[in-house]
């Protein structure tokens, strides 16, 4: 056997109780259901609900620390054996629409949202054709995935932390909330979650960044603090901006105070070289971890340029890294069972506590038999998604006392903008990591009055604007006359080497009619609630795209001598009006909100400890913990409120 | 009327595609893909009509007298002959663009009305190997996502010119 089969064979079996190793070759279904069934049988220390980011993480912790933990997943396990994953990288090159969930195949017993079935929400009819139920305005415009691994798995990679600010929305701007722990609260977790994830930055860099917006370099950061890994090199559009912005110091005038335009790197959970500088909390220096199956792969970015939806060497981190890392001998301690849909949170009689957690679990997706199971522990943790937690405890009657279970949905508003550089400028676009840095204007006085925004500069070009590069080859090659020959590959490359493309995420704020429901007109396959959500995007998000809109024009007109070229189409799903002028948006699939810890049980679902302020053993963690959305895309929060909620947990489980 | 294809048929394919695609036969040959985009186009078109498209190619290149299909005086006659032609322009951009894509577009919506639609005139990507060997990737000087990775910090260079890569 090879070294790199050897390596597998031995992160596999740590994972005992795993459906898809069950179902192989060697062993039977009855001998699924007998392993299952024992496990059932026992009183764990804790049940963990999703085996995405929070749930790897908090799983991987305490079973690390020696407690008995099960996690329950309602996807499939299909991506931790080397040639499965291998089969999602081939349905990702056979799928004609390359959307985010294009190499993860539907489950009708645990359905993921798709961008492609939604569509705006007309005269008051519900749009029922996406696993979610739009009742509108405006569609819920994003997506996520049930599999083990969660969204991590189509995720960008991208990990910046919330800025201080972000947490003290309504002290210092007058809107949103504020959130029951200060930014000081969450930095040593931050560090310890850009460990797990594997984060590569300049921390110089980033420092002097939120210094110069918002005076809170050393908030954020301290002073000696290293990210694991160094920065990603800069794309060579990311080096064009910057001696176009940067270096002469573009700024732009709001509300009386300059704020510069600058190009800054975005730090991922992408594997570039180790930093030399970087010690663990044991002293040890970072070693990426790429394929865990093939030592040869993915230690450092390939420039696959797919890291949304699939990082084909697992460059980019995704939660299996997380349980593949689980320590030696720590494999009886956690039992990972997959296809195992949470349907119900069962509580005591005098509704104080949790005691269990039924599932139903599957042996195929495309058929709907299951079996029901009741898991049992000390504590209960979701970590769900922000939108399947919150339809849990609803389809639970559970937690829901303040009535803000489901409420506060917020997602960045995506606004793509695209123009061109001047002609023969070659952009070098379509080569290496989707994003490598960013446009930011993420803190500062203007957030009383319109949100504040990120921008990407897409490496991909005009790819997610218009279809690029496929819409041009087919322009030119249908056009009349149509390109040819040597015309065609000249008129492709001096088209697509022009191309300059940002996409400005935009701050949501929290608004309670913003909101995840259940519904028994609308289920799934196995009789679980559908979700059922009413968004729309306010005017505080809204006027931002203006902004966002007209600093793209000045970037790529005033300050390139390019052009703009950005036309919203006003027939697409993210369709919506600012001031009778038309824009169109996409989600970002930040999906936050809906179970918001807070200072008191009036207002908010759980504590600052995550535990729910009406079940003494239940505790929710992930991105619907978050009371405000800021402008970072939330996985590293998410990611550091599990290190966080692992210490809670130990704490109260005791050594 | 051509109505059976020749022997030279599979060769007139290649040269053809050589001429529409701007890359040389060897190019070509190299993806491994000529017989599967032949055949795809045979599944689809049928063998009249593709046979009518690589006659009049093979008319052009006798008339000709040179054999290079990447020869510019091929030019006109490839816009007049074939791209102008109702029955086999739209074939030829589809061949074209499936070099381009490894996506097999359906037909206009004309073109099947005239000359018949068949039930494997759907859109599709023609395989995995056919996405990855897209064309359009290495006009454009980049690779297809999830596949050919360039390698570490290889993004941040100046892209190549147009026949460098």
């Amino acid at each position: 056997m090879g070294r790199a089969a050897q390596i597998a064979l031995r992160s596999l079996t740590r994972l005992v109780g795993l459906h898809e190793l069950l179902e192989s070759d060697t062993m039977e279904f009855p001998a699924r259901i007998t392993d299952i069934q024992s496990i059932a049988d026992k009183v764990h220390d804790v049940v963990v609900i999703g085996a995405g980011v929070a749930g790897a993480i908090i799983a991987k912790t305490l079973a690390n620390a020696g407690k008995s933990i099960v996690l329950l997943e309602a996807g499939r396990a299909t991506s931790i054996l080397p040639e499965r994953y291998a089969s999602y990288v081939e349905n990702f090159h056979l799928a004609m629409a390359k959307v985010p969930n294009s190499p993860y195949p539907q489950n009708l017993n645990a359905p993921s949202p798709s961008v492609l079935n939604q569509a705006r929400v007309r005269d008051g009819y519900p749009v029922t054709t996406d696993y979610h139920v739009y009742r509108g305005p405006m569609p819920f415009l994003t997506d996520y995935l049930k599999t083990l691994g969660g969204t991590t798995m189509h995720f960008l990679g991208t990990c910046m932390r919330a800025m201080p600010n972000d947490l003290q929305m309504k002290d210092k701007y007058n809107c949103g909330v504020n959130w029951p722990i200060k930014f000081e609260a969450l930095r040593p977790f931050y560090e310890e979650a850009e460990c797990e994830i594997g984060v590569s930055a300049d921390v110089d860099e980033q420092r002097n960044e939120v210094e110069e917006i918002a005076k809170a370099g050393k908030e954020m950061f301290g002073d000696k603090y290293q990210y694991p890994m160094m920065k990603l090199p800069p794309s060579h559009l990311d080096k064009y901006l910057a001696a176009n912005l940067n270096a002469k110091k573009f700024a732009i005038d709001l509300f009386g105070r300059k704020y510069p335009v600058k190009v800054v790197g975005t730090p991922a959970g992408r594997n570039s070289m180790p930093n030399p500088k970087y010690k663990d909390k044991s002293g040890q220096p970072y070693r990426p971890m790429g394929m865990p199956y093939d030592a040869n792969s993915g230690e450092r970015c390939e420039g696959n340029s797919s890291c949304v939806p699939i990082c084909p060497v697992m460059a980019k981190y995704n939660a299996l890294r997380t349980l593949y890392s689980l320590d030696d001998g720590r494999g009886e301690n956690l039992k990972i069972i997959s296809q195992a849909v949470a349907s119900k949170i069962t509580l005591a009689a005098n509704r104080k506590t949790v005691n269990g957690i039924v599932c139903k679990i599957y042996q195929d997706e495309n058929n709907s038999t299951c079996k029901e199971y009741t898991f049992r522990g000390k504590y209960y943790v979701v970590t769900a998604h922000a939108i399947e937690t919150a339809k849990l405890l609803l389809a639970s009657d559970a937690a829901n006392r303040s009535d803000m279970v489901g409420r506060n949905l917020m997602d960045h508003p995506y606004l793509l903008t695209w123009g061109l550089a001047p002609a023969g400028q070659r952009t070098g676009v379509f080569r290496g990591p989707q994003i490598t840095s960013e446009v930011p204007l993420r803190d500062g006085h203007f957030r009383s009055h319109f949100a504040a925004f990120r921008a990407d500069i897409r490496s991909g070009g005009w790819d997610f604007a218009t279809g690029a590069p496929y819409l041009n080859a087919l322009t030119l090659i249908r056009g009349q006359p149509p390109k040819f020959g040597a015309d065609l590959r000249e008129s492709l490359y001096n088209e697509v080497q022009r191309q300059v493309s940002f996409g400005f995420q935009i701050e949501q704020l929290p608004d309670p009619t913003n909101r995840v429901t259940i519904d028994q007109q609308y289920m799934d396959a196995i009789g679980n609630y559908r979700p059922v959500i009413n968004y729309n995007i306010d005017d505080y998000s809204r006027q931002a795209m203006k902004v966002a809109r007209k600093l793209f024009k000045d970037i790529m007109v005033k300050q390139l001598g390019g052009e703009d070229n950005t036309e919203y189409n006003n027939a697409g799903p993210g369709y919506l009006e600012v001031d009778g002028e038309t824009f169109s948006v996409y989600g970002s699939g930040h999906i936050v909100g809906t179970h918001r810890m807070g200072d008191s049980d009036i207002n908010s679902v759980t504590d600052k400890d995550l535990r729910t302020w009406d079940h003494d053993n239940l505790y929710l963690v992930g991105g619907g913990s978050m009371p405000t959305l800021g402008t970072a895309n939330p996985t590293l929060t998410i990611a550091a409120l599990a290190c966080r909620a692992s210490h809670t947990l130990l704490k109260r489980l005791g050594k | 009327m051509l109505t059976e294809l020749t022997w030279s048929a599979p060769k007139d394919f290649l040269t053809l595609s050589s001429a529409l695609t701007g890359f040389t036969t060897a190019d070509l040959q190299g993806t491994g893909l000529v017989d599967i985009y032949y055949n795809q186009t045979l599944d689809v078109i049928g063998s009249r009509i593709t046979g009518i498209l690589l006659l009049k190619w093979s008319a052009i290149r006798t008339e000709a007298g040179t054999f290079d299909p990447l020869d510019a005086k091929f030019k006109p006659r490839i816009q007049k002959d074939i791209f102008d032609d109702p029955l086999v322009g739209p074939v030829a951009r589809n061949v074209l663009l499936m070099w381009y894509t490894g996506n097999w577009y359906q037909m206009p919506g004309e073109w099947r009305q005239n000359y018949g639609a068949s039930a494997g005139d759907q859109p599709h990507v023609v395989s995995a190997k056919a996405y990855q060997e897209g064309l359009m990737w290495r006009a454009i000087a980049a690779h297809p996502p999830a596949a050919k990775s360039p390698g570490f910090g290889s993004w941040a260079e100046p892209p190549k010119s147009p026949y460098e890569v």
